[in-house]
């Protein structure tokens, strides 16, 4: 082609007015939403595809979407080429039909110019029920994709803008909450057809050429930008386990196998010998991994690039079928929000041996999450979703902090008074845990604890969690933070429960969710310990644990480091010989 | 608060940046004198009364004539910035300390595992608990006692705080427990700084709550001193006049009442300028604006549509300059605070150029500030600057800006642009000159799309109003790049600020949360609802010196469909009927989403009303005579050759002024050179002005 090269002054033009297109679409969705999960938790994405189904650019959202939506635009194709009309409104969550999980709703709308597809809307929310066996549709104990609810492969929930009303009558008999779940998608549209007619204004501002070549050039840029970074990594195989503690129906661990091909300016990640798919439902289908795995070296070459696919480009990704990183029919996977978490966990433990500057210590392993079902007197459920998380490890140059979402999913927590006001849950305590973050010279992050009791005489819960066996680990020498910890009314009489849970509570029960703790990063006894000081200041250390962990010796009368008390215990034996 | 008669009242306009501290002076007849003193950071007051002293000097009007102080000022959000705030402690409901910590969560970016958010403004040890609990309905579910609460505050005041906080949860639905402690510190503890969040803002989410009264609490003793300095050493003049604060919202309120709710009047800087836009907009019965504020950082934009500012019911401060997005991304500190909405983006006349490696470029966020400041400025600024692009394309003054005060070094600017910019990139000086104001405007088009299409209006259906140092030199081309018609430029663009100061009305919001279903039964307590808070807000304005029988009152609504969590206000219609209230919440919901959903549950979350005097300020700006005045003298004119791009390239562009222009329109390209501003009208766009000396660009269609 012999085009000149493109401007970089429209260059730069195109690529904001890309960002703010998908701003908008994220916030259309978050302003008309119903559910908790679009309205607070921003557990949605927003993007514009190219007609492959590469991400052209996508919102300030959740990176366990975004390597799922080429897979499903595709799907879309693969089924409707050449029937996609204007109007048309294509919605899929069926995960072997080109979905995630059943939750996630894809919703695909067609940009039409000059009567061609130019480009697709897209948007994936996580919905507050699509029916199946517990009441918001995530149980871990389901063993087939049948038991989990309603699955849609690539059906038209509009064609030429007019309602399918035998898809949607379907959708509304099989959910818990129709209302939620139809304002929901109300939104999703409304969020494609904002994407549209922003995608639009440009064509006629810089015509369908010219515009085309600058998609194709932010991918490419995005892609230099990325083999650049890899260009000055090592070559080498860098190798990591890390585990899942259980699937939640056997007690066996659950290994995560990486190796990380580093060989010029590309990456391979090979997940061969992580555990066979599992009967618990925390399988991933193949694009979900992979999605995980782009996310962990995105975050390790810290550059600021558009989010495209072209970041992609270089990263190959293998995992076997049937294993729980390529999930074969009728594998299960409504709670696979825990291996989606451990692949990225795992991939980073691979890269911190890379690039052990630009990787942090494990987080929390991924949100904490749970649903719960309230029967209503007309025989109804009302559904109801909170969740757990925002732990970080550490790094080499800060503690890791309590009140960061994970990387892999940039979503928000739940109010308080707003849960309180909509269900007869009443939060007891939400708040950091001391002495819970790893030790380090730099401190993981301290776990977060959330306590609700229930209200109504009955509510049944689904509860997600992990990392208690095989808590978040530390770097270059940092330990691991706590493990995380369920329990029904804490205290005397209670007791502890599994890391996930599908059960009922009954009136004044107590159900306490407390998240791991962060990672720590580097040697513990090299903490300063003016540092361990203004912890233990903050309520976040005790002294017990500042000495035990850190070395640190507390005067707490004069509320001061014992220095010489610190030093002994630091340093057991005095010097042998003489200093340089 | 008695006005005497309006033909005595001069009012005075003190708009104080972190440059310049701008005076007006208005005369009961319209007429004004101004002054320009350099703002004197971290005693602001220093250059209020040199500022206010000569003005009076200059035009011989004794300070017992001067009726009120009208005062905008970024003293509030610079200490918030540089973390000068006051020490704060926080009471919470036990179990809750950390709610300040977690914040949402949500981080401002992706793939960021060193994301560190931003400090709380309390730390732990400052955050106690104390054993109390209201429950959803606002009943109590665990009493106070007294002892617990009396502890919490003694260990906060044992560790030297300077001002309390209280966030209790649920406090929304019962403020009894806060105001127990409200009372116990003001009994045991005078003069103790308080703010308790329901009375800070009454708001359901406890994070936002809290973040929000924690801000007041952080701003009031710094507020507090820098205003009642201020009104000390204005009535030493002998100015017996009552200092009025610009609100974040737009209106005016008392200095006392912004002293306790400093919070309120953080964004009083950029809205004073919204506030010079509005007076234009009701003189010239152009009801649809959009405002382009461009000065040496950041650009600021808003909408002026059917003749009122667009209000965001919540916005962050201290983020990092964001790229003009709406999203609320979780880097600063979260205010419920009702607000112009106002977007802006890290890009103006000093934002600096820079390029990456894979080739491509950016200009802003970072900026060359007023020191070292652009290159051509020759103050020892190295990187290029959008006013050095501004220069080399002949937009600017080769010799000198600022009427001659400040010496221009071109050949400097010229040598370094080319070094740093041009020949990375491979293109020619110009071209890369032309293509660094070309993507300052995309930049500042985020902005004004963000206050637009983010809200479902279409940037085409509004008029362009630039002010600030750069503004005019960028409207036009940012204008033609949006599809934007018609461009204003009012008269005297660098003042325009302290002008809409003395424009603004005094208004006052009081918001009840409601939490109710809009059905028929809920009508009663509606209209009682709105009964009771006019009640309140009567009295609370008769505490700040109004006569209550002087007062109206405008009833507003936040509504959304049941189970949304982001509302739309909307005016109560004249009916006071909730059918018709829910037709306007429809309407609205349509126009802003594209979708209304009939027959659909709605729920009325808060109701608002808004008090003011019923009669308007004694005198209001006359922005025509003040033209007038500015330009009647024509001045010089002259030619200089300016490139506008590839398909122009390098043409000889007329340079006048604005004394010159008549009503009849002249061909672009035309440059218009003022005493603190350039006009640049590019090919193709049409200069006149209009008979209040407005300079109106228009493009051909």
């Amino acid at each position: 082609m012999n085009r000149p090269p493109l401007d970089p002054v429209t260059f730069e033009v195109i690529r904001n007015a890309l960002q703010s297109i998908t701003d908008e679409m994220m916030l259309t969705v978050q302003r008309t939403g119903r559910s908790p999960t679009t309205t607070q938790a921003f557990d949605f994405s927003a993007a514009l595809c190219d007609t492959n189904g590469d991400v052209l650019d996508q919102g300030l959202a959740i990176p366990i979407h975004m390597g799922g939506i080429p897979n499903a635009v595709q799907a879309v194709l693969a089924k409707f080429k050449g029937r996609v009309y204007p109007g048309d409104a294509i919605i899929l969550n069926d995960p072997y039909s080109g979905g995630l999980h059943l939750p996630d709703v894809f919703c695909v709308t067609p940009i039409f110019v000059e009567e061609r597809v130019f480009a697709y809307s897209v948007t994936v929310v996580h919905h507050m029920d699509v029916g199946g066996r517990a009441a918001g549709s995530m149980a871990h104990d389901s063993t087939e994709i049948y038991q989990e609810g309603l699955r849609i492969p690539p059906l038209k929930l509009y064609e030429r803008g007019k309602l399918n009303p035998t898809l949607a009558d379907l959708i509304k008999l099989n959910v818990r909450t129709p209302e939620v779940v139809m304002g929901d998608l109300a939104s999703q549209i409304s969020a494609c057809n904002a994407g549209s007619r922003g995608l639009l204004d440009l064509v006629e501002e810089y015509g369908q050429d010219l515009l085309k070549d600058c998609l194709r050039e932010l991918m490419d840029y995005s892609e230099r930008i990325t083999r650049r970074a890899i260009s000055q990594w090592p070559d080498g195989v860098y190798r990591f386990t890390d585990h899942l503690d259980e699937d939640g129906l056997s007690d066996d661990p659950i290994p995560i196998k990486v190796a990380l091909h580093v060989n010029g300016n590309s990456a391979m990640v090979d997940f061969t010998g992580s555990a066979p798919q599992t009967r618990g439902a925390i399988n991933c289908v193949l694009s979900q991994s992979k999605a995980m795995a782009y996310c962990a070296i995105r975050c390790a070459i810290r550059e600021d690039m558009p989010n495209n696919s072209g970041c992609f480009r270089p990263v190959e990704v293998v995992a076997p079928e049937g294993t729980i990183t390529n999930m074969r029919h009728p594998a299960s996977c409504a709670a696979r929000g825990v291996t989606s978490f451990r692949l990225i966990d795992a991939v980073l433990g691979a890269l911190a041996q890379v690039v052990p500057d630009r990787v942090a210590a494990a987080p929390e392993g991924g949100t904490s999450t749970g649903r719960f079902g309230f029967p209503q007197p007309d025989g109804s459920i009302r559904v109801f979703y909170d969740n757990v998380f925002g732990v970080r490890g550490a790094w080499n140059n800060g503690d890791g902090r309590g009140g960061a979402a994970s990387v892999g999913a940039n979503i928000s927590n739940v109010s308080v008074e707003i849960l309180e006001s909509q269900v007869p849950l009443r939060v007891r305590r939400y708040g950091l845990v001391p002495d819970s973050g790893g030790p380090g010279k730099h401190r993981g992050g301290l776990a977060i604890t959330r306590e609700w009791e229930l209200l109504a005489p009955e509510a049944t819960i689904t509860w997600r969690s992990d990392r208690r066996a095989f808590p978040p680990y530390g770097l270059m020498g940092g330990k691991p933070g706590q493990g995380s910890l369920n329990a029904l009314n804490p205290g005397p009489g209670g007791q502890t429960l599994p890391t996930k849970i599908n059960t009922r509570l009954k009136q004044g029960d107590v159900f306490r969710h407390t998240s791991p703790g962060g990672g720590g990063y580097g040697n513990p006894m090299e903490r300063d310990p003016q540092a361990t000081l203004e912890d233990w200041r903050s309520g976040k250390v005790t002294a017990a644990h500042a000495r035990e962990a850190y070395g640190v010796v507390i005067d707490e009368a004069a509320g001061q480091v014992d220095a010489p008390a610190t030093a002994k215990l630091r340093n057991p034996r005095p010097p042998t010989g003489p200093s340089p | 608060m008695t006005s005497p008669p309006a033909h005595r009242g001069y009012r005075l306009g003190v708009d104080v940046g972190g440059t310049f501290t701008d005076v007006a002076l208005m005369a009961p007849d319209g007429q004004f004198a101004v002054k320009k003193v350099s703002s004197t950071p971290g005693r602001y007051d220093e250059g209020i009364i040199t500022g206010i002293r000569q003005v009076l000097k200059d035009a011989g009007v004794p300070p017992e004539s001067v009726l009120e102080v009208c005062h905008s000022t970024t003293a509030a959000t610079n200490a918030v910035l540089e973390r000068r705030g006051a020490t704060v402690g926080l009471i919470t409901t036990k179990g809750f300390r950390d709610v300040l910590e977690l914040r949402r969560l949500r981080t401002p970016s992706l793939y960021d595992l060193f994301y560190t958010p931003p400090e709380p403004l309390v730390p732990r040890r400052l955050r106690l608990e104390v054993d109390e609990r209201m429950d959803a309905q606002g009943r109590v579910l665990t009493p106070i006692d007294p002892e617990d609460a009396r502890r919490a505050v003694d260990q906060l005041l044992q560790e030297g705080v300077e001002s309390i906080a209280v966030c209790l949860i649920n406090a929304y639905k019962n403020p009894l427990h806060e105001q127990a402690i409200g009372d116990l510190i003001r009994k045991d503890h005078e003069g103790m700084f308080v703010s308790l969040s329901h009375r800070v803002v009454s708001a359901i989410r406890e994070y936002e709550r809290a973040s929000t009264a924690v801000a007041n609490a952080y701003l009031m003793p710094i507020m507090n001193a820098y205003l009642t300095s201020l009104r000390r050493r204005i009535t030493a003049m002998g100015i017996k006049a009552p200092i009025l604060v610009m609100q974040s919202s737009g209106g005016m309120m008392t200095s006392h009442r912004a002293g306790r709710r400093p919070v309120f009047s953080l964004e009083s800087g950029p809205v004073a300028g919204v506030a010079g836009a509005l007076q234009l907009s009701k003189e010239m019965a152009a009801p649809n604006l959009l405002t382009f504020d461009m000065g040496g950082t950041t650009t600021k934009a808003a909408v002026i549509e059917n003749g009122a500012p667009h209000k965001a019911a919540e916005y962050e401060i201290g983020a990092p300059i964001s790229r003009g997005s709406r999203l609320l991304k979780g880097g600063g500190y979260l205010l419920l605070v009702r607000a112009v909405d106002v977007a802006e983006v890290g890009a103006g006349g000093g934002s600096l150029v820079s390029l990456d490696k894979a080739g491509s470029f950016q200009v802003g966020p970072r900026s060359a500030g007023a020191e070292p400041g652009p290159i051509c400025y020759d103050r020892g600024g190295s990187q290029p600057t959008t006013t050095d692009a501004n220069l080399l394309l002949g937009y600017l003054n080769p010799e000198s800006l600022l009427g001659g005060a400040l010496k221009v070094n071109l050949n400097k600017a010229a040598g370094l642009f080319d070094a740093q910019v041009a020949r990375p990139l491979g293109l020619s000086l110009l071209e890369a000159a032309y293509g660094v104001h070309t993507v300052a405007n995309a930049s500042m088009a985020r902005a004004i799309r963000s206050v637009t299409t983010e809200r479902g209006r279409d940037a085409r259906n509004f008029t362009l109003v630039a002010f600030g140092g750069s503004g005019p030199c960028h409207a036009a081309a940012l204008a033609h790049q949006m599809g934007i018609p018609r461009v204003i430029i009012p008269a005297a663009p660098g003042l325009f600020s302290s002008l809409g100061l003395l424009s603004a009305p005094q208004e006052y919001e009081f918001v009840h949360s409601l939490m109710t279903g809009s059905g028929a039964a809920a009508r009663p307590v509606l209209e009682e609802s709105y009964a009771a808070l006019e009640a309140e807000a009567g009295d609370v304005l008769r505490r700040e010196g109004y006569d209550p029988q002087g007062l109206v009152f405008e009833r507003f609504a936040d509504l959304h469909y049941a189970a949304q969590v982001h509302e739309l206000t909307v005016p109560m219609p004249p009916s006071g009927q909730t059918p018709d209230l829910e037709a306007a919440f429809g309407e609205e919901h349509h126009r802003t989403y594209g979708y209304q959903s009939p027959g659909e549950p709605i729920e009325i979350i808060n109701i608002r009303v808004i008090g003011r005097p019923a009669a308007p300020p004694s005198s209001q700006p006359n922005l025509a005579a003040i033209g007038a005045s500015l330009y009647r003298a024509q001045g010089g004119r002259g030619s200089r050759a300016a490139y506008f791009g590839p398909r122009h390239g390098h043409l000889q562009t007329e340079v006048t002024t604005r004394g010159r222009l008549s009503l009849q329109p002249i061909p672009g390209p035309v440059i218009i050179e003022e005493y603190d501003t350039t006009i640049v009208a590019p090919p193709g766009c049409a200069v006149s002005r209009d008979d209040r000396w407005n300079v109106i660009l228009r493009w051909e269609q």
